[in-house]
């Protein structure tokens, strides 16, 4: 409570200052949010920083270091890709599983969620609440359970990849479901009707009319889900047993299990694990918030 | 099939252009008319979900809740040894075990520190965002949000290394430091990931980098919504932004801040993810939190699936217990409808 206090008085020392504007220069209010405004996005631009410098950096300047190399060595970036890394193998196990994860998700929520969005049937509200409780199942509580199914059905001995495909279908269902129903709940019926009387089939309707209306939920949906997966970490650890199937998020902490870590390629790596997360958020971003909180406030 | 609920099983439905139908294969069309005649269509679409979610979510569930009444371990695995119910043994075994308490203790105590922490942050800078122009605050709220998109890993690596005891930027800065803020060379080495205290010193720094863009990305959007005459006319008539936050635009976005508190508290009470890379896998067993502790319990040799899927269950119904209060206490107050 200390925190709230001591940072609610720095905010009510500007705004009582604004009172008094100066003219010619912006006022110290205006300068304070500015300040404030470049601080909250340096905090978040350094560690970057040090995450692309510490990529090119000469391994002999790892230790004995300035804040900036010397010397840039921008050969890390292409001998990284080396078998010696496995950077390549899971990148490639990264996109399968996320991709993979994605394509399934949207299988088998799109007609779930546009089902019970359009429709009142018996049973309706009792599947909502399913996908609604099934959100309090956090995957550390899980993993146990998943790991046990998964050895009993022998899914693990033929390819921890579709294993994984499989969890993160699972983890990313409900909250799509929950999402893509409300989203085309907010599309009017009226326009599927029209088109049904123009003579197009339901399917019709559906695929030229209220998919193409719903598209930004579902890409917004499905983004999502791709970069949850890709980012997905303690069923990968688990599941995954030989190091050609490490996904990014693997491989990037096996490198600090390694008696001398390998920074500089480890930041590759995590520069290459990062990078398709931002390009996709970046396509959703002003979405995102929308979205999550869609389902939860009325 | 039209599209009112009353007509949908009705067949065949007039606007159904029937010359399609007599097309397909007799078997398809059977089958057709018989889902239809017995209104099977929103089962047949639900099915796919409702499986999937049965076994990738509830069954693993129903499993831990069996398995935490079993001695289940190596032996019973391999099938060298019969499963046995044991009661509460499990828990029993839980409870008197120190390290249960010491990591519960973790768990708490960090989730006490993170989640206030990450909420008033958060709410400062949503409330900054919200004076910011458009194009500044649209940089400010991607930058922000990019960390919170960032995969846990990519975040955890990172802040292990600007800690690192020997090339870390933190021990770099603070041997720099004037002695008055205590800087110097007994940073040198400094190991932030030896013993706990330090240790999620840092983990709560990467928490808070990593999730409360979230909250203030949120916070904006509750701030958008606020018409702003109300803040307006508080301020006419003399209130200050202490009493304009605490007296209008808590009170109006407090459903808002109720769904943050408790998403929190979920994701803070089992954080895995960064303390397993920061504190370095399953070595330093004075480290563990919950999560940690429950997954050793499975995955560490010999595996006690038993004691490890008890205390999964006591970390879901902890979280249960919060959400159920959470939303109970919503519905009193008429949030949700």
């Amino acid at each position: 409570m200390a925190v709230r206090t001591a940072a609610a008085r720095n905010v009510a020392a500007p705004a009582a200052a604004a009172k008094r504007p100066s003219r010619g220069l912006p006022s110290l209010k205006t300068a304070v949010i500015a300040a404030a405004a470049y601080v909250v996005a340096v905090i978040f631009v350094l560690p970057y920083l040090e995450m692309l410098i510490t990529a090119v950096r000469p391994s002999r300047e790892l230790y004995d270091r300035d804040y900036l190399p010397h010397h840039f060595a921008w050969s890390n970036l292409t001998n990284m890709w080396g078998s010696a890394f496995g950077i390549l193998s899971s990148l490639r196990v990264s996109i399968e599983i996320a991709g993979g994860a994605t394509v399934l998700v949207l299988l088998v929520a799109l007609p779930a969620a546009y089902y019970t969005s359009r429709r009142r049937f018996r049973g309706r509200a009792a599947f909502l609440l399913l996908v609604l409780a099934t959100q309090i199942l956090q995957p550390t509580a899980l993993i146990v359970g998943i790991y046990k199914e998964f050895l009993s059905f022998g899914l693990l001995n033929i390819n921890p990849v579709w294993s994984l495909i499989l969890v993160n279908a699972g983890f990313n269902l409900a909250f799509t479901v929950w999402i893509l129903n409300a989203y085309i709940g907010s599309i009017p019926v009226e326009l599927e009707e029209a088109a049904m009387v123009d003579g197009n089939s339901r399917l019709g309707a559906l695929f030229r009319v209220t998919l193409p209306l719903a598209m930004p939920g579902v890409v917004t949906a499905l983004i999502f889900t791709f970069i949850s997966a890709w980012n997905e970490f303690i069923a990968a650890l688990t599941l995954t047993t030989s190091t050609s199937d490490y996904p990014l998020t693997v491989r990037l902490d096996s490198f600090i299990g390694q008696y001398t870590v390998d920074w500089q390629h480890l930041f590759g790596a995590s520069v290459v694990a990062t990078i398709p997360v931002f390009i996709l958020f970046a396509l959703i971003e002003g979405r995102v918030v929308g979205g999550l909180t869609a389902g939860s406030i009325k | 099939m039209l599209s009112t609920a009353k007509r949908a099983g009705a067949a065949p439905p007039p606007a159904t252009p029937n010359g399609q139908w007599s097309q397909l294969p007799l078997p398809v069309r059977y089958l057709k008319n018989w889902v239809r005649r017995h209104r099977l269509a929103p089962y047949l679409l639900l099915l796919p979900s409702a499986v999937a979610i049965g076994l990738l979510l509830v069954w693993p569930a129903i499993q831990l809740g069996i398995y935490s009444f079993q001695d289940y371990g190596l032996p019973q695995v391999t099938g060298a040894a019969g499963t046995q119910w044991t009661g509460f043994g499990n828990f029993s075994t839980i409870l008197s075990d120190p390290e249960f308490w010491s990591s519960l203790k973790l768990s708490v105590a960090f989730s006490a520190i993170v989640v206030p922490l990450t909420l008033v942050v958060g709410t400062l800078v949503g409330l900054l965002l919200n004076r910011l122009g458009r194009r500044m605050a649209a940089f400010v709220s991607t930058a922000a949000l990019l960390a919170w998109a960032t995969p846990a890993v990519s975040a955890s690596v990172l802040f292990v290394w600007v800690f690192d005891p020997d090339g870390g930027l933190v021990d770099w800065v603070l041997r720099r430091l004037p002695g008055w803020l205590d800087g110097g060379a007994h940073w040198n080495g400094f190991s932030w990931t030896n013993a706990a205290l330090p240790a999620y010193t840092v983990i709560t720094l990467l928490v808070v980098w990593q999730s409360f863009p979230f909250i203030a990305v949120s916070v904006l959007a509750g701030l958008k919504t606020m018409p702003p005459e109300l803040a307006e006319s508080a301020r006419v008539d003399g209130a200050g932004p202490w009493q304009i936050f605490w007296r209008i635009t808590y009170p109006v976005l407090k459903p808002i801040f109720m769904v943050l508190l408790l998403l929190s508290v979920i994701w803070d009470f089992g954080v895995f993810t960064q303390v397993y890379v920061v504190i370095g896998g399953l070595g330093n067993r004075d480290e563990f939190n919950l999560g940690i502790y429950a997954y050793d319990h499975a995955f560490t040799m010999p595996p006690t699936y038993g004691l490890a899927s008890a205390l999964a269950l006591i970390l879901t119904v902890v979280l249960l217990i919060i959400t159920v209060g959470y939303v109970r206490a919503s519905v009193r107050q008429g949030a949700i409808d």
